[in-house]
């Protein structure tokens, strides 16, 4: 599951331009990766086409290991 | 056009709660995020405003039919502020503006604030025209702004005019967040 959600932010991080130069991994910050407001809410529709879950439903996620708990709590 | 200062307004999963009926503990964490660093860099007023500054303006707000400050709830929780200035009722137009908590910034938060902010404006209120300035060197915010349409009206030294019309915002009326996040992302 960790290794789809971080395909995921890479995806998004290469559609902007930006340099994969970070190890994404479950304690990253979603901010220091880049990730504005807008991508966020790209990796929340591109999450939900792949589990079904929508990662924001109840509260905000800061870090990838939030979103992955999430997931594995609803999947 | 009517702004009832009183009421609470609510789209989607936010609410927005007036200055004038904050709480002093409101009060004082909404001055906690504009005397942020990272919030004031991004105001035309960079400087720190101090409580009583900040008490006396809110109790001047009250009186105010010009400028509104709104607390921005979600869950319950205080996530940050929009404001409407120079409201123009003849031509039903204004400034807008948006600060977060500084927290939340770069949480995705500030796309659901301004989609909601958005049809409040233009669901609720019936503005016809809303202007918006925005540093350049606030990618973040100029990206997103783009998204919802918003127009370049004047291109100034370090910052942009931004201009967003009601026309323009209908298109994307009958969405709630969800779907609109659909519609402009999955293309």
């Amino acid at each position: 599951m960790i290794n789809k959600v971080i395909e995921i932010i890479e995806e998004i991080l290469t559609d902007k331009g930006e340099k994969l130069d970070i190890d994404i991994c479950k304690d990253s910050q979603l901010r220091d990766l880049g990730l504005s407001s807008f991508d966020l809410a790209t990796l929340t529709v591109k999450i939900e086409d792949k589990f079904d879950v929508d990662i924001f439903e109840d509260g905000l996620v800061t870090t990838v290991g939030e979103i992955i708990s999430i997931l594995e709590e609803n999947v | 056009m009517v702004i009832d200062k009183n009421e609470i307004y609510n789209s989607g999963n936010i609410y927005f709660k007036n200055y004038i009926n904050f709480s002093i503990d409101e009060k004082k964490k909404i001055l906690e995020f504009r005397n942020h660093v990272s919030v004031r860099e991004m105001m035309l007023n960079k400087n720190i405003i101090e409580l009583d500054s900040h008490l006396k303006f809110i109790d001047k707000l009250s009186v105010d039919t010009k400028n509104f400050y709104w607390g921005v709830i979600r869950k319950g929780k205080l996530m940050g502020s929009i404001y409407m200035n120079d409201v123009d009722d003849q031509q039903e137009k204004a400034f807008w503006g948006i600060f977060l908590d500084p927290n939340y910034v770069g949480s995705g938060i500030g796309f659901e604030i301004q989609f909601e902010t958005l049809n409040l404006v233009f669901k609720t209120f019936g503005f016809n025209k809303i202007f918006g300035v925005v540093f350049k060197k606030n990618k973040n915010a100029l990206s997103i702004q783009s998204k919802f349409l918003f127009k370049t009206k004047e291109n100034h030294e370090k910052h942009l005019l931004l201009e967003l019309n009601t026309k323009d915002w209908m298109i994307f009326s009958k969405f709630n967040f969800k779907e609109f996040k659909r519609k402009i992302i999955i293309k």
